[in-house]
Formats: structure tokens, sequence, C-alpha cells
């Protein structure tokens, strides 16, 4: 394999090892401030006990995953330098603010929350506990803006003097921030880790009631872990549709893709497994409207003219005007200290044809095709895997309720089964989001194969494995730690 | 000044010895930024453009988007 292939998995394994932690933080941290109001509305020490319970499993989580990203930043500098330059004008504001807000919000609050309570008021405690779960959430939607703009890249200029995008004005930082990319991502992501704190919660819960042990706090806590998963529920369903219609409008090949869809069309159908579809679903989903045209695969190779009647032109053209571009940096390069008019004129040809920069370096119109089949299935276990879970959260919340759930085993086992499937739901998640856009690092601008530095192969070789070697023994000390404090229990005597 | 570090220090030390998982989890933490800036950035992540002027780096990129680029059938009229 060479270079692309070994950087790409590098980063892949990491950023997906990353995001093991990220939504259990962000949903356990809804889960255990819901517990704590809880607590300091009813004033009832059982509240008290079951949010500290959970805070230690938040704790765990939260040690073992402290500043996997940064690990990301490292091979950007490393690996992916001609692409950190590119970007650096770009991603600068929202990392730095990232990392100032998770620095400060999190190592402050954070240590309120789990060292402060006996030195600190219930009140005080309460809004702590709040703010480190609100700024782990803000700290993701900086993440997510970087994130945004990579498939979507609103807001920037390129510049050939610097040879970066580069953003010119406060307006141009406001349609970065807002970019709708982001926005639907954020609240995409930022739900589906309630999701998954939600579904920890109840399947350990369910673990406890399997095991006939601490059956009231098992109880109560897959009623408030079962409600913020539902709300997680909606809101990822929400988001997702919001998602689908961006897909459609920036990143028609990857929602092909995810479709399979090699030849488009009006009423398009949505394939729910091979074999079976629903007529009209897709451009449903896509478009909002049962007439909405969606290109496939082919159409977007051949050009096409996309619903608000603008003419989509082909890959071939795309790549003609990006090696314009191209050959138009290059002449403004070598013209504009010796013939700053030529230079010039060379510039408007460059700023014209910019936006297919990065076509101008593909070898043939396919290139543009992400791997169909990874992203295809990967969409369905993606959605399969979130109603399977949605379906099991409202059960088990329903029968918690009505404390009836004791004797459904099945329910308690598929629950419990449920912890594997939402990781593996949210890894596929990203899956369609980031192969997806393949083969882009920068859709439009910056293919993979250029953004990489130049190193060789057996380099990046050798850090993949001493990545992998270190990921699955800290993996392996947070599962067996998680799981000697889940076996110990809260110790609620309310049996 | 130096009261409130103090005062700083002591809660979170105090917290952490208050707790039977703290010094574990503050240890692995600890283990963890080792290994990632004492070996792996020292020796494994250096950047590949460390030590160069922000000039120089716009040249070394625009020379690798460029490097590839092998049109020969377009060409750029300026005059």
């Amino acid at each position: 394999m060479d270079i692309i292939i070994w950087s790409r998995l590098q980063f892949a394994m990491t950023a997906a090892y990353h995001w093991l932690f990220v939504p259990l933080t962000l949903g356990l941290a809804m889960v255990m401030a819901t517990m704590e109001t809880l607590y300091v509305i009813k004033k009832d020490e059982f509240w008290l006990k079951t949010t500290k319970f959970w805070m230690k499993l938040f704790a765990i989580n939260f040690a073992v995953g402290i500043a996997t990203g940064i690990i990301l930043e490292f091979e950007f500098g490393t690996n992916w330098s001609n692409y950190s330059w590119f970007v650096g004008d770009m991603f600068g504001a929202p990392l730095a603010i990232e990392g100032i807000l998770a620095f400060f919000m999190e190592a402050t609050f954070f240590a309120v929350m789990f060292f402060g309570w006996n030195k600190v008021s219930k009140r005080f405690h309460l809004i702590s506990t709040w703010l480190t779960g609100i700024g782990a959430t803000i700290s993701a939607y900086w993440i997510l803006v970087a994130n945004g703009w990579m498939q979507n890249p609103v807001g920037t200029t390129f510049n050939p003097d610097t040879v970066r995008s580069e953003m010119a004005s406060a307006q141009a930082f406001w349609e970065v921030v807002s970019n709708p990319v982001a926005v639907s991502k954020f609240f995409h992501s930022v739900t589906s880790g309630w999701m998954t704190g939600a579904v920890f919660v109840v399947g350990v819960s369910c673990w406890y009631l399997l095991k006939g042990r601490e059956k009231e706090f098992a109880r109560k806590s897959i009623i408030v872990g079962g409600i913020v998963g539902l709300i997680g529920s909606a809101a990822v369903m929400l988001s997702g549709d919001a998602s689908g219609i961006h897909a459609a409008e920036f990143q028609p090949m990857k929602l092909a893709a995810a479709e399979g869809l090699e030849d488009g069309g009006r009423r398009a159908p949505f394939t729910i497994i091979p074999g079976i579809k629903i007529p009209g679903m897709l451009s449903i989903l896509a478009t909002h409207d049962l007439d909405g045209y969606v290109p496939g695969i082919n159409d977007i190779i051949r050009g096409y003219t996309d619903n608000d009647g603008n003419v989509i032109p082909s890959v071939e053209k795309k790549m003609e005007m990006g090696r314009t571009a191209l050959d138009a940096l290059a002449t403004y390069r070598e013209l504009r200290e010796t013939n700053p008019d030529s230079a010039a004129v060379a510039r408007a040809i460059l700023d014209e044809n910019v936006q297919y920069m990065g076509y101008g370096h593909l070898e043939k119109p396919e290139d543009v095709i992400p791997p169909v089949g990874m992203v295809f299935w990967a969409f369905r276990f993606m959605i399969g895997i979130g109603m399977l879970i949605a379906l099991v959260l409202l059960l088990t919340t329903w029968l918690s309720w009505k404390n009836r759930i004791a004797d459904k085993k099945w329910l308690l086992w598929t629950a419990l089964w449920c912890i594997p499937l939402v990781y593996i739901g949210g890894q596929s998640g990203w899956v369609v989001a980031e192969v997806g856009r393949q083969p882009w690092t920068i859709q439009g601008l910056l293919p993979v194969n250029v953004a990489i530095s130049s190193l060789s192969a057996a380099a990046v070789k050798t850090t993949f494995f001493l990545f992998l070697a270190i990921f699955a023994a800290f993996l392996i000390i947070e599962i067996r730690i998680l799981l000697g404090t889940i076996k110990n229990g809260p110790k609620i005597s309310e049996d | 000044m130096l009261t409130i570090f103090k005062k700083i220090w002591k809660f979170y030390a105090d917290g952490i010895r208050s707790h039977k998982l703290g010094p574990p989890l503050l240890f692995l933490i600890f283990l963890k930024f080792f290994i990632m800036f004492a070996i792996l950035k020292t020796f494994f992540f250096k950047p590949a453009m460390a030590g160069m002027t922000d000039e120089q780096k716009s040249e070394t990129v625009g020379n690798n988007i460029l490097r590839n680029h092998n049109d020969s059938t377009f060409n750029l009229k300026t005059d």
C-alpha cells in the first residue's frame, strides 16, 4: 500500500478512536446533569448517589479519552503538511477557540464537578456539572466548523501568494461559523452523542437488572437515560434530514454513493437494502419534494441541471477548469515579481476557475467516485442501528416507567448489546461523512494525493502500528476500569 | 496571588486524593501525555515543514501543489 492509503488509515484510526470517547462524554454529561438537577430539586439523596456513580464512569472515560484529538493535529503537521498549510489560516481561529474553551471550561468546571461536592454550594455544583457538558458541546462545535468547511468550503478565498484559503473579513468568519453543513453536522454529531450516553446508561442499568442488583437505581437510571436518548434520537433524525438536504446540495456524489445510485432522476427511490426500494423516497429526503431531481453517479460525471435550474458542468469540464486554475497559479507565481500586469491577468483567470482547482489534479472523471460499497453499507448500518436503538430506548423507558421491565429478559439483553451497536452506528456515520467525500480533503479544492507530505510509506506504517498498540492498550485499561467500577456498583441500599 | 494558586492546587490535590480512582486516573493521564509528547511528538511526528519561514512554506506548498500538474494541452495567455 502506498503513503496515501497508510496516512488515511492512520488518520481514520485516530479519529475513530477519538470518537469512542467524545460521544460518551457528551451524552453522559447530559444524563448526569439531569440526574443532579433532580437531586437539587427533589433534595433526595438517592439522586445524589446515582449522579455520583455515573459521574465516576464519566471521569474514567474522560481521563482515558483526554487529548486523543491532539494526535490528529500531530498527523496534520507531519503526514498532511500541504493540507495543513493550505487550511492554516482558516482553521486557526476555530481550533484556537476550541483549545481555549476545552481547556478552561472543561478543566475548571470538571474539577468543581468532580472534586467540589462538599466545597461549593449545591447550586454552584449543579451549574458546574451543566457547564462541563456545555463546554464539551461548544468545543465540539468548533471542531465541526473546521470539518464542515472541508465538506463545503465557504467564506474563504484562495490567496496565490500564501497558497492558503484565507478569511478576508469578519463577514467571512461569520460565513464559516454559520456554514449550514457545520451546523447540521454539529447537531447530528452531538445528539448522536446523547444517544450513546443514553444507551450506555440504559445498557449498564439493564445488566444490573439481569443480575437482580440495584433494581431501583437501574429502573430510575433507565428512565432518565432513556428520555435523554429519545430526545437525542428525535434530534438525530431531524439533523440527519438536514444533512441529507445539504449533501444533495453541496456533495451530491456522497449522496449518490450512499444510495448506490448510478443513474438518478425525479421521484428517485430510496434503497432499504439491495432489492427493496421505496419509490420517490430519496427525492423526498434529498429535496423535500417527491418530484425533486437527484443526480446519480453517472449524471454527476456527465453533468446535469439541478432543481434550481443551474447547469452543473461535467467532471471533464471541471477538470479542464481545474487545469486552467493550476496553470494560472503557476503563471502568476512565475510572473508576479517580473511582470505584474501579466501576473494580474493570470490571477483573474485563477480566481475565475479556482472553485474547481482540485479537479485539475484528477487523472480521469471516475476519480471523483468514492468507494461506493463501503459508503452504501455504512449508511445502512448507521440508519438501521439508530432506528433499532430508538425503539429499544422507547420500550425500556416505557416499561421502566410502568415498573414492568425487570422480567423482560430479552429486552434487557437487547439493551445491553446496544452498547457496542451504538458505537458501530456512530462510527458508520463518520465513514459515510468522510469516506463519502473522497477523493477530497477539501471539497473541490484539494484532493488527498496533493494534501499529503512527502514521506515514506514505511514511516507512516511504523507509526500506524505504534498507535494501534498504544490505543489498544489504553482502551483495554479503560474497559477494565469501567467494568470493575460497574461491577462494584453504586451500592445504593434501596432494594 | 500566591494564596489563590495554593488554594487551587490544594483543591485539585485534595480532590484527587479523596477519590479511590483519582491517583490511577491521574497516572494514566500523565502516562498518556508522556507517550504523546515526549515520545511520539519528539521522535515520530516532527512537522514536515519545521524550521521554515512562512514564505518558504508558501513556496514549498505551492511547488507541491503544482508538482503533479502536467497539462500539455492548455497554454495560458496573459498578454
